[in-house]
């Protein structure tokens, strides 16, 4: 009858002690997660910020590449679009024999 | 063993009495106490079991709702609008992030001295800013989408009442290229003209929510990946336009309009073969990144949406349509009535005084009694089913919000000045749409096919559909290159080395009370080279003054368009005439041959299918060539040829057209010149 009583007091005792092991498991799991939320969220942020600005300078360098910038670019440094008599066409010259040449200014 | 003996517990029966009646006594109360706290502790336990029933499946769910309220938030975001770009890639919208800048004016402590950051950062009058600030009102806006650098000083100045908050704007880098054509999206982000409001649908980017979790301060958490995984960006589109050909375009109409003191103008560039418009240009140009500054006369596309009268360019298809039914051939002759016809109490004039002309020089001089006369012949029924045919009266199926149908009456309600007037492009009602769809029929061997805007994603298109006989389109067009290429009235388009067909226009507009007046509507239209069109350009330049003749006001926005954007794409002939001194150092025979060279093109340098470009493995001939085209031929295959004479045009080659490289090498090459002017 003791021995049956022990037996039963050590499973309560384990089955207290996992359950507290386990809960402190599930509350330790939970702070780290919150922690990883934080951390992510702030990384989440900086991606953010960083495509925002990329998509920005992206908009810029278009806009630098614009073909209005690039003939006014073109006029400071005397360039003007090429007119008859002015165009070369170079083939590539590691081009496959056959395949047709890339036009050129 | 007397201490054992001492130790050993006495039995009970042998204690004293009063001392074992105390002890029983004890035994007893601490068992009451024991029971008394295991019970106690039973009735917690029950108690605490209850709650938690209660808490957690009586009261469960609402409690759960209430705690999921405190910590569990939705959120909404906003999918990126598509963007839009040009048919090589480059981008022609994009939307990006701005910062805008609202105030609680009831929060803000000090508005002078927030009025004071404000207005420095934002360029603002103070005072203005300082009225905002004052305002009885809960939330003003200071400054909508600002940039970065004032955004970032108001942030950091912390100002109270003074917030910032995260906007989208939409972004044209191009400025005001194909303006009317792209259009542009509201505060909103939502489309309100051209593309833009007719791809909204697709460019528009989706809503969506999804659970965040918030802590104790109100921060969003994204704890894990529940509905982010949804792709709600909007579709990007890629239209046809070309973005170097579209400021080709706009800039000589732009010189067209300013020129010639015009109200506006109007051009498009397709490429003939598969009917995709490179270029759609506006002018004057609206800038949509500014679209607040501008008319709504200015947002809206005229291309798509101006029906007008397009004069001359008409008389084509009444060619086209007579041949087709047989009313005429190409060299039937009509009366032209010396330049002056009364026909009905109306009278038609010419600009100048013709007698008989064939149909091709009525094309050619463009005689507005001729082509009357062709339209008489052919008759209203006929003549309104080819129109129809061609699209006219009819909107195009472009995806554009707006576009007209134009003006084409039934045939019933013709008279016979009408069926005259529509010979020669008065009293119908097209757009530039139209017209140049129906151009490219008679490139595309009398087949009408769609025009097309959008490259992606594909949209549905109409089927083809033969209007005229081939061989009919090719003589007409055959007619518009002696427009171009003879003495018509076209000249003006010419360009060195290729051949350009076309057809002038100069209607004259109706009034708003009746009649015709004295403004007029000029307008180019033609084919790049005509024998084999690769590119279709129309020009219309609205009331140009003092001169409104098409061939004259139009034509040379036609020819600029077509040298800058063939030198673009790397395809502009480099040919001239041969120089005399070529032919000085030549002997008979052998200038026979170089002429007959370059009045076929074989050998035209430059020219789109040189012979000497195809690299077959033997030596080219590159007689006619200049010397330098000639001496990077032979370079490309590692020979420096040795050059006799002086000039700057090959009139003779060593070795021969036709060797082998391996033996030029062995024997070397001689190329003797003759003088010729400067053509590179």
């Amino acid at each position: 009858m003791v021995r049956e009583n022990s037996g039963f007091i050590l499973g309560s005792i384990l089955a207290v002690a996992a359950s507290l092991v386990l809960g402190l498991t599930l509350v330790w799991l939970n702070i780290e997660r919150m922690d990883m939320a934080y951390g992510l969220k702030q990384l989440q942020t900086e991606i953010d910020k960083g495509e925002a600005l990329s998509a920005k300078l992206g908009v810029e360098r278009d806009n630098l590449m614009s073909p209005y910038r690039l003939r006014r670019k073109a006029e400071e440094y005397g360039l003007a679009p090429a007119g008859q008599g002015q165009v070369r066409r170079m083939p590539d010259p590691d081009a496959r024999p056959g395949a047709q040449a890339g036009g050129g200014n | 063993m007397r201490a054992r003996k001492a130790n050993k517990p006495l039995p009970a029966s042998r204690l004293p009495k009063a001392r074992t009646l105390r002890l029983g006594a004890a035994v007893d109360g601490s068992r009451v106490r024991i029971v008394l706290v295991a019970a106690l502790m039973g009735l917690a336990w029950l108690g605490l079991l209850g709650r938690a029933y209660w808490v957690q499946v009586v009261d469960g769910p609402r409690l759960a709702s209430l705690a999921s309220r405190q910590h569990v938030a939705s959120e909404y975001v906003s999918g990126e609008r598509g963007r839009i770009y040009d048919r090589a890639g480059h981008l022609l919208a994009m939307s990006v992030e701005f910062k805008s800048i609202f105030a609680r004016p009831l929060e803000v402590e000090n508005p002078r001295a927030a009025a004071r950051v404000l207005a420095n950062a934002l360029s603002r009058p103070y005072a203005e800013v300082l009225r905002r600030l004052t305002e009885r009102r809960k939330f003003v806006w200071i400054a909508r989408q600002v940039g970065d650098k004032a955004a970032s000083v108001v942030a950091d100045a912390s100002l109270s009442g003074v917030y910032l908050t995260t906007e989208y704007a939409r972004q044209y880098p191009d400025r005001h290229l194909a303006g009317q054509l792209i259009g542009f999206v509201g505060l909103d982000q939502k489309g309100l003209e051209g593309v833009e409001k007719a791809f909204d649908g697709l460019l528009a980017g989706r809503e969506a929510s999804f659970p965040v979790q918030r802590d104790a301060s109100g921060r969003r958490l994204y704890l894990d990946e529940a509905g982010r995984e949804v792709d709600i960006d909007g579709g990007d589109l890629h239209l046809t336009i070309d973005e170097h050909v579209q400021f080709v375009a706009e800039e000589a109409l732009q010189a067209a309009v300013r020129d010639n003191e015009a109200k506006s103008g109007t051009c498009l560039v397709v490429d003939v073969a598969s009917g995709e418009i490179l270029a759609w240009a506006e002018y004057p140009f609206f800038n949509p990144n500014t679209y607040r500054d501008s008319s709504p006369a200015q947002w809206r596309s005229r291309i798509a949406g101006d029906a007008v009268e397009p004069g001359s360019t008409l008389k084509a298809f009444v060619v086209a349509a007579a041949l087709q039914e047989g009313v005429c051939d190409r060299d039937s002759l009509y009366y032209c009535e010396n330049g002056r016809w009364r026909i009905k109490g109306a009278t038609i004039n010419d600009t100048h005084k013709y007698k008989w002309l064939p149909v091709h020089k009525v094309l050619r001089y463009s005689s507005n009694i001729g082509a009357a006369k062709i339209g008489e012949g052919l008759g209203v029924p006929k003549y309104y089913e080819y129109l129809s045919n061609l699209g006219f009266g009819r909107r195009t199926g472009l995806p554009l919000p707006g576009e007209s149908r134009g003006i084409l009456r039934e045939p019933g309600e013709w008279t016979d000045v009408d069926l005259a007037a529509a010979s020669f492009g008065q009293g119908v009602g097209v757009t530039a749409l139209q017209l140049a769809r129906a151009y490219l029929c008679l490139a595309n061997d009398g087949v009408l096919r769609p025009l097309r805007l959008v490259r992606s994603p594909e949209v549905e298109r109409e089927p083809d559909r033969a209007v005229f006989r081939p061989e009919v389109a090719r003589q007409v067009l055959a007619m518009l290159r002696d427009v171009v290429m003879e003495d018509g009235t076209g000249t003006a388009a010419r360009i060195e080395g290729l051949q350009i067909g076309g057809k002038t226009g100069t209607a004259q507009k109706a009034e708003p009370t009746g009649g015709y007046g004295k403004k007029y509507l000029a307008s180019f239209v033609g084919f790049v080279p005509v024998d084999r069109p690769r590119f279709y350009i129309q020009v219309m330049v609205d009331e140009p003054q003092p001169s409104h003749y098409g061939g004259v006001v139009a034509a040379p926005a036609f020819k600029e368009i077509a040298v800058k954007s063939l030198a673009y794409l790397g395809e502009l002939p480099d040919v001239g005439p041969l120089p005399a001194a070529a032919m000085e150092v030549a002997g008979d025979a052998e200038n026979k041959r170089i002429v007959h060279k370059f009045e076929v093109g074989e050998n035209a340098a430059g020219s789109v299918a040189a012979s000497a470009d195809r690299d077959d493995g033997r030596v080219p001939d590159v007689v006619g060539y200049s010397l330098r085209r000639a001496v990077a031929l032979f370079a490309r295959r590692g020979v420096m040829p040795a050059v006799r004479g002086e000039g700057l045009v090959v009139a003779r080659q060593s070795p021969a057209p036709g060797g082998s490289w391996e033996k030029a090498r062995e024997q070397g090459c001689v190329l003797w010149l003759a003088r010729g002017d400067e053509r590179s």
